[in-house]
Protein backbone atom coordinates (compact mmCIF):
# COMPACT_ATOMS: atom_id res chain seq x y z
CA UNK A 1 0.00 0.00 0.00
CA UNK A 2 1.35 3.51 -0.66
CA UNK A 3 0.65 6.89 0.86
CA UNK A 4 -1.25 7.56 -1.71
CA UNK A 5 -3.97 4.90 -1.52
CA UNK A 6 -4.02 5.61 2.54
CA UNK A 7 -5.08 9.23 1.43
CA UNK A 8 -7.28 8.07 -0.44
CA UNK A 9 -8.80 5.63 1.69
CA UNK A 10 -9.37 7.98 4.62
CA UNK A 11 -11.13 9.86 1.74
CA UNK A 12 -13.63 6.89 1.77
CA UNK A 13 -14.37 6.84 5.43
CA UNK A 14 -18.20 7.42 6.33
CA UNK A 15 -20.14 10.54 5.45
CA UNK A 16 -21.19 10.62 9.17
CA UNK A 17 -17.60 10.39 10.77
CA UNK A 18 -16.71 13.05 8.27
CA UNK A 19 -19.96 15.44 9.13
CA UNK A 20 -18.86 14.63 13.11
CA UNK A 21 -15.43 16.54 12.41
CA UNK A 22 -17.24 19.49 10.47
CA UNK A 23 -19.85 20.16 13.51
CA UNK A 24 -16.59 20.74 16.10
CA UNK A 25 -15.47 23.12 13.76
CA UNK A 26 -19.09 25.05 13.15
CA UNK A 27 -19.19 24.79 16.51
CA UNK A 28 -15.68 26.41 17.06
CA UNK A 29 -16.34 29.21 14.92
CA UNK A 30 -20.06 29.56 16.61
CA UNK A 31 -18.32 30.02 20.33
CA UNK A 32 -15.24 32.25 18.65
CA UNK A 33 -18.24 34.62 16.71
CA UNK A 34 -20.10 34.88 20.14
CA UNK A 35 -16.90 35.31 22.35
CA UNK A 36 -16.06 38.18 19.53
CA UNK A 37 -19.90 39.80 20.24
CA UNK A 38 -18.78 40.26 23.81
CA UNK A 39 -15.43 41.31 22.74
CA UNK A 40 -16.70 44.40 20.52
CA UNK A 41 -18.52 45.80 23.51
CA UNK A 42 -15.71 45.87 25.85
CA UNK A 43 -14.27 49.08 24.75
CA UNK A 44 -17.79 50.69 24.33
CA UNK A 45 -18.18 49.32 28.63
CA UNK A 46 -14.90 51.32 29.47
CA UNK A 47 -15.81 54.82 27.61
CA UNK A 48 -19.30 54.01 29.45
CA UNK A 49 -17.15 53.21 32.88
CA UNK A 50 -14.95 56.56 32.14
CA UNK A 51 -17.90 59.25 31.12
CA UNK A 52 -19.98 58.25 34.43
CA UNK A 53 -16.46 58.25 36.84
CA UNK A 54 -15.63 61.47 34.82
CA UNK A 55 -18.96 63.00 35.60
CA UNK A 56 -19.33 61.95 39.51
CA UNK A 57 -15.94 63.59 39.62
CA UNK A 58 -17.11 66.68 38.28
CA UNK A 59 -20.42 67.37 39.97
CA UNK A 60 -18.75 66.52 43.64
CA UNK A 61 -18.37 69.62 45.77
CA UNK A 62 -15.01 70.42 46.60
CA UNK A 63 -13.01 68.66 49.07
CA UNK A 64 -10.92 70.42 51.83
CA UNK A 65 -8.86 68.42 54.13
CA UNK A 66 -9.56 70.38 57.91
CA UNK A 67 -6.45 69.88 58.57
CA UNK A 68 -4.47 71.98 56.19
CA UNK A 69 -7.31 74.74 56.72
CA UNK A 70 -5.73 77.84 57.52
CA UNK A 71 -2.25 76.64 56.13
CA UNK A 72 0.37 78.89 54.01
CA UNK A 73 -0.19 77.43 51.00
CA UNK A 74 3.45 78.30 50.00
CA UNK A 75 5.53 77.97 53.40
CA UNK A 76 3.77 75.18 54.72
CA UNK A 77 3.40 76.58 57.58
CA UNK A 78 0.76 76.95 59.98
CA UNK A 79 -0.70 80.70 60.23
CA UNK A 80 -1.82 82.68 63.22
CA UNK A 81 -4.89 83.10 63.66
CA UNK A 82 -4.33 87.26 64.08
CA UNK A 83 -2.39 86.93 60.52
CA UNK A 84 -5.39 86.30 58.53
CA UNK A 85 -6.90 89.17 57.30
CA UNK A 86 -5.93 92.22 54.79
CA UNK A 87 -2.80 92.72 56.75
CA UNK A 88 -0.16 90.59 59.43
CA UNK A 89 0.58 91.24 62.62
CA UNK A 90 3.32 89.83 64.93
CA UNK A 91 3.70 90.73 68.80
CA UNK A 92 7.50 91.34 70.59
CA UNK A 93 9.46 93.08 72.68
CA UNK A 94 11.60 96.40 71.90
CA UNK A 95 15.27 95.03 72.59
CA UNK A 96 16.99 98.24 71.21
CA UNK A 97 15.99 101.83 69.48
CA UNK A 98 18.22 103.69 67.45
CA UNK A 99 17.68 106.57 65.56
CA UNK A 100 13.52 105.40 65.21
CA UNK A 101 14.29 102.30 64.51
CA UNK A 102 13.71 99.50 66.87
CA UNK A 103 14.69 96.39 67.24
CA UNK A 104 12.14 93.79 68.03
CA UNK A 105 12.30 90.10 69.82
CA UNK A 106 9.24 88.36 68.12
CA UNK A 107 7.37 86.81 70.92
CA UNK A 108 7.87 82.83 70.60
CA UNK A 109 5.67 81.06 68.61
CA UNK A 110 5.26 83.78 65.73
CA UNK A 111 7.45 83.10 62.87
CA UNK A 112 7.35 85.74 59.97
CA UNK A 113 9.80 84.02 57.52
CA UNK A 114 12.43 86.02 58.60
CA UNK A 115 16.03 83.91 59.35
CA UNK A 116 15.93 84.60 63.01
CA UNK A 117 13.77 85.88 65.61
CA UNK A 118 14.56 89.79 65.56
CA UNK A 119 13.19 91.99 63.05
CA UNK A 120 13.84 95.90 62.71
CA UNK A 121 10.71 97.97 62.99
CA UNK A 122 10.40 101.58 62.09
CA UNK A 123 8.56 103.24 64.87
CA UNK A 124 6.16 106.07 64.64
CA UNK A 125 6.89 109.58 64.95
CA UNK A 126 3.84 110.29 67.46
CA UNK A 127 4.00 107.56 69.90
CA UNK A 128 6.88 107.44 72.80
CA UNK A 129 8.40 103.77 72.77
CA UNK A 130 10.88 102.16 75.37
CA UNK A 131 13.06 99.68 75.32
CA UNK A 132 11.23 96.62 77.05
CA UNK A 133 7.80 97.82 75.58
CA UNK A 134 5.58 94.86 74.28
CA UNK A 135 4.23 95.51 70.97
CA UNK A 136 1.94 94.64 67.97
CA UNK A 137 3.23 95.60 64.71
CA UNK A 138 1.45 95.77 61.31
CA UNK A 139 3.22 94.88 58.29
CA UNK A 140 2.49 94.23 54.43
CA UNK A 141 3.77 90.85 54.86
CA UNK A 142 6.76 91.09 52.79
CA UNK A 143 9.98 90.22 54.60
CA UNK A 144 13.67 90.45 54.03
CA UNK A 145 16.04 87.58 54.29
CA UNK A 146 18.27 89.77 56.80
CA UNK A 147 19.56 89.59 60.15
CA UNK A 148 17.52 91.25 61.93
CA UNK A 149 14.61 90.66 59.17
CA UNK A 150 13.44 93.61 57.38
CA UNK A 151 9.89 94.34 56.99
CA UNK A 152 7.29 97.18 55.16
CA UNK A 153 5.22 98.27 58.76
CA UNK A 154 2.30 99.56 58.70
CA UNK A 155 1.48 100.02 62.23
CA UNK A 156 2.82 99.61 65.69
CA UNK A 157 1.15 99.47 68.48
CA UNK A 158 1.85 99.02 72.55
CA UNK A 159 0.12 96.16 74.16
CA UNK A 160 0.03 95.56 78.02
CA UNK A 161 0.81 91.90 77.79
CA UNK A 162 1.99 89.38 75.47
CA UNK A 163 -1.70 87.59 74.16
CA UNK B 1 -31.40 26.44 -0.37
CA UNK B 2 -30.94 22.62 1.12
CA UNK B 3 -28.74 19.66 -0.59
CA UNK B 4 -31.17 17.99 -2.64
CA UNK B 5 -32.64 21.13 -4.03
CA UNK B 6 -29.41 21.62 -5.59
CA UNK B 7 -28.76 18.30 -6.50
CA UNK B 8 -32.13 18.32 -8.29
CA UNK B 9 -30.63 21.46 -10.06
CA UNK B 10 -28.06 19.07 -11.79
CA UNK B 11 -30.73 16.72 -12.35
CA UNK B 12 -32.48 19.01 -14.32
CA UNK B 13 -29.15 20.54 -16.24
CA UNK B 14 -29.69 23.81 -14.38
CA UNK B 15 -26.39 25.61 -14.63
CA UNK B 16 -27.46 27.83 -11.35
CA UNK B 17 -26.37 24.20 -9.77
CA UNK B 18 -22.73 25.29 -9.70
CA UNK B 19 -23.50 29.03 -8.62
CA UNK B 20 -25.42 27.15 -6.10
CA UNK B 21 -22.88 24.88 -4.68
CA UNK B 22 -19.90 27.53 -5.03
CA UNK B 23 -22.31 29.72 -2.76
CA UNK B 24 -22.76 27.20 -0.32
CA UNK B 25 -19.95 25.10 -0.06
CA UNK B 26 -17.19 26.93 -2.31
CA UNK B 27 -15.34 28.31 0.95
CA UNK B 28 -15.18 24.72 2.18
CA UNK B 29 -13.85 23.10 -0.79
CA UNK B 30 -11.23 25.64 -1.14
CA UNK B 31 -10.02 25.33 2.16
CA UNK B 32 -9.55 21.71 1.62
CA UNK B 33 -7.80 21.76 -1.70
CA UNK B 34 -5.60 25.03 -0.32
CA UNK B 35 -4.64 22.52 3.39
CA UNK B 36 -3.20 20.27 0.48
CA UNK B 37 -1.79 22.45 -2.04
CA UNK B 38 -1.12 25.82 -0.23
CA UNK B 39 -0.89 27.65 -3.84
CA UNK B 40 -3.94 29.57 -4.16
CA UNK B 41 -4.13 29.49 -8.10
CA UNK B 42 -3.75 25.84 -8.19
CA UNK B 43 -6.21 25.84 -5.05
CA UNK B 44 -8.77 27.66 -7.17
CA UNK B 45 -8.48 25.70 -10.10
CA UNK B 46 -8.99 22.30 -8.13
CA UNK B 47 -12.36 23.80 -6.65
CA UNK B 48 -13.55 24.53 -10.13
CA UNK B 49 -12.67 21.08 -11.19
CA UNK B 50 -14.67 20.15 -8.68
CA UNK B 51 -17.70 21.76 -9.51
CA UNK B 52 -16.88 20.09 -13.23
CA UNK B 53 -16.98 16.76 -11.47
CA UNK B 54 -20.13 16.87 -10.07
CA UNK B 55 -21.52 18.56 -13.03
CA UNK B 56 -20.25 15.11 -15.16
CA UNK B 57 -21.60 12.98 -12.25
CA UNK B 58 -24.70 14.05 -11.46
CA UNK B 59 -26.78 12.53 -12.78
CA UNK B 60 -27.15 9.81 -12.55
CA UNK B 61 -25.23 9.50 -9.16
CA UNK B 62 -27.14 11.24 -6.39
CA UNK B 63 -25.53 12.01 -3.47
CA UNK B 64 -26.92 11.16 -0.09
CA UNK B 65 -24.70 13.30 1.71
CA UNK B 66 -23.74 16.86 -0.48
CA UNK B 67 -20.75 18.12 1.05
CA UNK B 68 -18.81 14.89 2.10
CA UNK B 69 -19.45 13.93 -1.29
CA UNK B 70 -18.03 17.17 -2.81
CA UNK B 71 -15.40 16.84 -0.13
CA UNK B 72 -13.89 13.91 -1.32
CA UNK B 73 -13.89 14.69 -5.15
CA UNK B 74 -11.83 18.05 -4.26
CA UNK B 75 -9.39 16.31 -2.09
CA UNK B 76 -8.95 13.79 -4.87
CA UNK B 77 -8.45 16.30 -7.61
CA UNK B 78 -5.83 18.14 -4.86
CA UNK B 79 -4.19 14.74 -4.33
CA UNK B 80 -3.53 14.18 -8.16
CA UNK B 81 -2.49 18.00 -8.78
CA UNK B 82 0.03 17.62 -5.75
CA UNK B 83 1.36 14.74 -7.49
CA UNK B 84 1.49 16.42 -10.60
CA UNK B 85 3.73 19.50 -8.82
CA UNK B 86 5.65 17.09 -6.98
CA UNK B 87 6.72 15.21 -10.29
CA UNK B 88 7.54 18.71 -11.95
CA UNK B 89 10.21 19.11 -8.95
CA UNK B 90 8.02 22.03 -7.49
CA UNK B 91 9.62 22.67 -4.24
CA UNK B 92 7.49 21.27 -0.96
CA UNK B 93 9.24 21.87 1.81
CA UNK B 94 6.18 21.64 4.01
CA UNK B 95 5.53 18.95 5.94
CA UNK B 96 1.63 17.80 4.88
CA UNK B 97 -0.79 15.24 6.55
CA UNK B 98 0.04 13.01 3.57
CA UNK B 99 4.16 12.91 5.28
CA UNK B 100 2.67 12.10 8.06
CA UNK B 101 1.16 9.29 6.72
CA UNK B 102 4.14 7.40 5.71
CA UNK B 103 4.25 6.07 9.52
CA UNK B 104 1.81 3.82 8.47
CA UNK B 105 3.11 2.22 5.12
CA UNK B 106 6.50 0.70 3.96
CA UNK B 107 6.17 0.87 0.37
CA UNK B 108 6.33 3.39 -1.43
CA UNK B 109 5.08 1.94 -5.16
CA UNK B 110 2.23 -0.10 -5.21
CA UNK B 111 2.41 -3.86 -5.20
CA UNK B 112 1.80 -5.07 -8.78
CA UNK B 113 -0.06 -8.12 -7.62
CA UNK B 114 -2.64 -6.20 -5.44
CA UNK B 115 -4.81 -2.99 -5.88
CA UNK B 116 -6.22 -1.77 -2.96
CA UNK B 117 -9.83 -1.00 -3.32
CA UNK B 118 -10.12 2.83 -1.82
CA UNK B 119 -13.89 1.92 -1.27
CA UNK B 120 -12.94 -1.09 1.60
CA UNK B 121 -9.98 0.46 3.01
CA UNK B 122 -11.96 3.49 3.62
CA UNK B 123 -14.30 1.27 5.15
CA UNK B 124 -11.72 -0.49 7.17
CA UNK B 125 -10.69 2.96 8.50
CA UNK B 126 -13.73 3.97 9.47
CA UNK B 127 -13.95 0.65 11.67
CA UNK B 128 -10.83 1.78 13.58
CA UNK B 129 -11.85 5.29 13.85
CA UNK B 130 -15.16 4.18 15.52
CA UNK B 131 -12.82 2.92 18.49
CA UNK B 132 -11.99 5.80 19.65
CA UNK B 133 -13.49 8.79 21.67
CA UNK B 134 -15.20 11.48 19.48
CA UNK B 135 -12.51 14.00 20.43
CA UNK B 136 -9.91 11.65 18.74
CA UNK B 137 -11.35 10.91 15.70
CA UNK B 138 -12.55 14.38 15.08
CA UNK B 139 -8.83 15.48 15.51
CA UNK B 140 -7.57 12.43 13.00
CA UNK B 141 -10.36 13.29 10.38
CA UNK B 142 -9.47 17.28 11.03
CA UNK B 143 -5.97 16.09 9.99
CA UNK B 144 -6.34 13.37 7.27
CA UNK B 145 -9.54 14.50 5.51
CA UNK B 146 -9.84 17.93 5.92
CA UNK B 147 -5.99 18.66 5.74
CA UNK B 148 -6.31 21.34 8.43
CA UNK B 149 -2.56 22.31 10.32
CA UNK B 150 -2.22 21.68 13.50
CA UNK B 151 -2.40 24.79 14.93
CA UNK B 152 -5.83 24.95 13.82
CA UNK B 153 -6.67 21.78 14.96
CA UNK B 154 -5.92 22.97 18.77
CA UNK B 155 -7.19 25.92 18.41
CA UNK B 156 -10.76 24.55 17.37
CA UNK B 157 -10.42 21.64 20.03
CA UNK B 158 -9.67 23.84 22.50
CA UNK B 159 -6.20 22.05 23.45
CA UNK B 160 -2.94 22.14 22.96
CA UNK B 161 -0.80 21.66 20.30
CA UNK B 162 1.30 19.15 21.92
CA UNK B 163 -1.60 17.09 22.60
CA UNK B 164 -2.99 17.14 19.39
CA UNK B 165 0.51 15.82 17.96
CA UNK B 166 1.13 13.07 20.51
CA UNK B 167 -2.46 11.74 19.85
CA UNK B 168 -1.93 12.09 15.70
CA UNK B 169 1.10 10.13 16.80
CA UNK B 170 -0.56 7.35 18.82
CA UNK B 171 -3.28 6.85 16.43
CA UNK B 172 -0.80 6.38 13.33
CA UNK B 173 1.06 3.57 15.25
CA UNK B 174 -2.41 2.23 16.08
CA UNK B 175 -3.82 2.11 12.35
CA UNK B 176 -0.79 1.11 11.08
CA UNK B 177 -0.86 -1.99 13.42
CA UNK B 178 -5.12 -2.09 12.67
CA UNK B 179 -4.34 -2.47 9.02
CA UNK B 180 -2.15 -5.38 9.17
CA UNK B 181 -4.42 -7.05 11.87
CA UNK B 182 -6.99 -6.52 8.92
CA UNK B 183 -4.79 -7.84 6.53
CA UNK B 184 -3.49 -5.04 4.17
CA UNK B 185 0.31 -5.55 3.15
CA UNK B 186 1.91 -2.38 4.40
Amino acid sequence: MTVKELFKGIGEIDDDLIMEAMEAETKATTEKSSKNNWNKYIPLAACFVLIFAGGMYLTMPPQTDPQYENHDPIMDQPVPEHDIGQQLSFTGKIENIDNGIAVVLLHEGYDIGSPGDQVNVSLPKDIEFSVGDLVRVYYTGDVMESYPGEINVLRVEKIEQID
Amino acid sequence: MNDQAIIDLYFKRDESAITKTSDKYGAYLWKIAMNILRVKQDSEECVNDTYLSAWNKIPPTRPKNFLPYLGRMTRNISMDKLDYNTASKRDRKKQTPLDELQDCVVSKQAMPEEEVSSKELGECISQFLREFDKEKRVIFIRRYWYSDSIKTIATMLNISESKTKMTLSRMRKKLQEYLVKEGYRI
